[in-house]
């Protein structure tokens, strides 16, 4: 971090006292997380609740209708939809920050080992400080006061801070966690989801939020890291020590990765991100982006699980294998979703992207979701949408 | 202006505004208000004989107000910005220049709004939709759409536009009449400037040619920082504009202009309840016969802003108020003397009593000049010793402020209308103040025989 230059800070009393109390209400374990910190990270700079800025690349704004103007300092040289639009996205942001460890909490007491349990409150402690860092982007910045409403960010984080699981501004936040493994998978595709956000936000034209990105992104590569390597140790074991099955791990991808192209918003959208240099791809560039990566990750994870079944076999034998047998696979993009363009939002597909009649649809996705999931209110109300929209 | 939200261009003496404020062009505050500063320095541009409005880019027209503003911005904003936006739309449809809305992409909403204040509206022909999709997000056109466009395609079509939320595309628009012509693509602006030309040549603008006045001052400059000859602050609810001097050396317009940016903050501001204007001597070196047509037209936008917010407003004053002065206080709901002593040859000059919008207000007495203590006789002025003490009566939690400015919109706003739309005017704010907070508390207090706890909402 120090090559980063990073420099820490601390919001308003009163909201950093209002995110420590929001905290004693969702996430309790923290002290636990603390008092084993240099147990289970050793080499970790320990958690400190507060925000932390970096040096940017760059001061100047690289693409759009501000190209080559100096970053904004402040909120109100944001004028237009250009300052809304800006806030809703670290409304957004923090949202999922806080929306996650609401998440992480349900679950977080069943992982299946030590590590794993202090890695998730890891994890849960660094969407905190995330969750934090936004609060600084709005609270440092009495400018924000410029959109007419002086009590702007004010009300926003009051907002932010009565968000349930259920009024989160994404889905993918307002699932329930009902098993382990949602931990895990929600970890490797919808922690995915926000490097690339991050990534792309590291160009936002206004300073502050620039800044921000950097210590962010460190700490999410071990959100996603730590996703990754518990999922292949679980399906390992499932080929070999047993645990949980593939079929179980396969229902849980099947829940998560369209939540997580939901994310990407609209293919069609996302110019006026690039207009104002707030993120630096189109929506449909991150989303292929992002499909690529997972698709290179779920080779990978095939790989380990064809490995473990038969040890020994060449690496040319591996990928054929893994190509025949696709141990596990991602399902269409057009499946279970809401959010997208018109001909897949609403529409009945199952998970090889062909069309289902409604008769059949319910009971087709008991067979390739949690039965958990559909159980849960989000689950019975998301599914019972689908099929008044198609 | 640091950041501009619309792209000016000249042809044969035409100018071009393109809204720009990506992706979709839509209204904000900050466009809306470059968009009256803009047709403000316009009217006044003796080289200047009309306007076209498009969008920038080949997508948008404008997709209506931002949906993310009103969402992000809180409702006391949001209801501020409409009444401002419906404000500026006026404001242009009543422009003495040629307005033409050259439709180059998708126009939704309070993008329609703005093109149906336009004189002549041409399309370019494609793909792309027209209409006003309000009742999907759960409101309707809140801009005028719903009056205008029955008035302009009759109201059935208008009723199923408007309460289907279904839109047109070009070619549709034309066969119902809601706009004059379908045009390429290419050179579309070209035409637009044609179009207002032939208007001009038909309808020679005989105000504009009036004006002899040239602009000594540019509003666009000034509009992010309005201050030097007034201040505004809060207090205790209380919002004061106080002119902290006369400014003879700035033409009308910019003190107004002055006053305009205050007011408009004062409007945004949900912790004023009650709004007090201070004008402690004359400001105006001018009366409003030596006003432009323009200067004129900006000046009764301003005291429409007056009129029109939804909290009471005084004016309070210690020596004989000049003519435009003098409008400003009648524009007010309370005017309030604070001179030392009432002097009979203290005289209010108002030169032309019966133009004054609200000539209701003024005593009836047949003498050519009136002097103070006959206005405070007949009650159009008070005399306060306390003004901060009366005024706090106005500000929660004594006072429930929004029905407090909602029975001022239903007496001055109906005052001059139908009966028929007074009544509903009031009908509707009522079923508002049913919804609001300060109602419930009010009725439940009533009931609890213990004093209400008023929020301001």
């Amino acid at each position: 971090m120090a090559s980063l230059n990073v420099k820490n800070h601390l919001i308003s009393k009163k909201y950093h006292k209002e995110i420590e109390a929001w905290q004693q209400r969702n996430f309790p374990d923290i002290q636990l997380l603390t008092r084993y910190w240099k147990k289970h990270f050793p080499e970790q700079e320990e958690w400190v609740l507060c925000a932390k800025t970096s040096d940017i690349r760059t001061d100047i704004i690289t693409q759009g209708k501000y190209i080559n103007k100096n970053k904004f300092e402040k909120a109100s040289e944001m004028k237009g939809s250009m300052l809304y639009q800006a806030l809703r996205i670290v409304k957004a942001q923090c949202s999922t920050e806080l929306g996650s460890i609401q998440q992480h909490v349900e679950t977080v007491d069943e992982s299946t080992t030590d590590y794993a349990k202090f890695s998730i409150l890891r994890i849960m402690a660094e969407e905190l400080r995330h969750a934090y860092q936004m609060f600084w982007v709005l609270s440092h910045d009495a400018s924000w006061a410029s959109t007419g409403d002086k009590k702007i960010a004010d009300n926003l984080m009051d907002e932010l801070l009565s968000m349930n699981t259920g009024s989160h501004v994404l889905d993918a936040f307002n699932i329930e966690f009902t098993d382990p493994l949602d931990n895990i998978v929600f970890a490797c595709f919808i922690d995915r989801v926000g490097k690339f956000q991050l990534s792309m936000q590291e160009e936002f034209s206004y300073k502050p939020m620039s800044a921000s990105m950097r210590p962010m992104l460190v700490e999410e590569a071990f959100h996603l890291q730590t996703g990754w390597e518990v999922l292949r140790e679980i399906c390992i074991a499932a080929v070999t020590t047993g645990g949980r099955s593939l079929d179980e791990v396969q229902r849980s991808i099947n829940l998560w990765y369209p939540r997580a192209l939901e994310m990407f918003g609209s293919v069609e959208g996302g110019e006026s991100n690039l207009q104002f240099s707030f993120k630096s791809m189109s929506n449909a560039d991150a989303l292929s982006g992002y499909i690529k990566e997972v698709e290179a990750l779920m080779l990978t994870l095939n790989a380990a699980i064809v490995s473990a079944r038969e040890p020994g076999l060449a690496r040319k034998d591996i990928i054929r294998k893994v190509k025949e047998s696709q141990p596990l696979y991602l399902p269409a993009q057009n499946f279970l979703r809401m959010r997208a363009d018109t001909q897949v939002a609403g529409k009945l597909f199952d998970v090889s992207g062909n069309t289902l009649s409604k008769e059949n649809y319910s009971q087709y996705l008991t067979e390739v979701l949690p039965a958990k999931f559909l159980n849960t209110d989000f689950g019975k109300k998301y599914t019972s949408n689908l099929l008044l929209a198609s | 202006m640091e950041q501009n939200f619309i792209k000016v261009s000249v042809v044969d003496n035409v100018a071009i505004l393109e809204l720009d404020d990506p992706s979709a062009n839509t209204l904000t505050f900050h466009l809306l208000e470059e968009l009256e500063a803009r047709f403000l320095l316009l009217e006044s541009d003796p080289e200047i004989k009309g306007i076209v409005l498009t969008g920038s880019g080949d997508k948008f027209f404008s997709g209506g107000v931002n949906i993310g503003m009103l969402l992000t911005a809180g409702e006391k904003h949001n209801s501020h910005f409409i009444l401002y936006a419906a404000e500026v739309l006026e404001y242009i449809e009543s422009s003495p220049l040629p307005v033409v809305a050259a439709i180059n992409g998708n126009i939704t909403g309070g993008g329609l709004e703005l093109a149906l204040i336009s004189d002549y509206r041409i399309a370019v022909s494609g793909t792309y939709n027209i209409g006003f999709p309000e009742v999907r997000l759960g409101v309707i056109p809140g801009m005028g759409g719903t009056q205008r466009l029955s008035r302009l395609v009759g109201a059935q079509r208008a009723l199923e536009m408007i309460s289907q939320g279904v839109f047109v595309g070009p070619d549709s628009a034309l066969e119902i009449g809601l706009v004059d012509q379908v045009v390429d693509a290419e050179n579309y602006k070209t035409k637009a400037v044609a179009l207002a030309v032939e208007f001009i040549n038909q309808h020679p603008a005989e105000e504009k040619n009036d004006l002899n006045y040239s602009p000594s001052w540019n509003p666009l400059e000034e509009l992010i920082e309005a201050g030097g000859i007034l201040t505004y602050h809060v207090e205790n609810g209380v919002g004061s504009i106080e002119f902290v001097g006369p400014a003879p050396e700035y033409p009308p317009e910019k003190i107004l202009s002055y006053l305009n940016q205050a007011l408009l903050q004062v409007r945004g501001d949900d912790a004023v309840f009650v709004l007090n204007i201070n004008i402690p001597k004359n400001i105006f070196s001018a009366s409003w016969s030596d006003l432009s047509f323009t200067q004129k037209r900006f000046f009764d936008a301003v005291m429409a802003r007056i009129e029109g917010y939804p909290r009471l407003v005084s004016l309070s004053f210690s020596n004989a108020l000049g003519d435009l002065e003098s409008r400003i206080a009648l524009a007010c709901d309370y005017r309030v003397y604070q001179g030392e002593a009432i002097s009979d040859k203290q005289v209010l000059s108002i030169n032309e009593r019966q133009e004054m919008r609200f000539s209701a207000l003024l005593p009836k007495v047949e003498k050519q000049s009136l002097s103070i203590s006959d206005y405070i006789d007949s009650g159009l002025f008070l005399t306060k010793p306390s003004l901060s003490k009366w005024l706090s009566r106005f500000v929660p939690p004594s006072g429930a402020a929004q029905a407090i400015g909602y029975a001022k919109l239903a007496i001055t706003q109906g005052f001059d209308k139908p009966l028929a739309a007074s009544l509903l005017l009031e009908r509707h704010l009522q079923e508002q103040l049913f919804s609001a907070v300060d109602s419930q508390e009010g009725m439940t207090a009533y009931l609890e025989k213990r004093p209400a706890n008023f929020k301001g909402n």
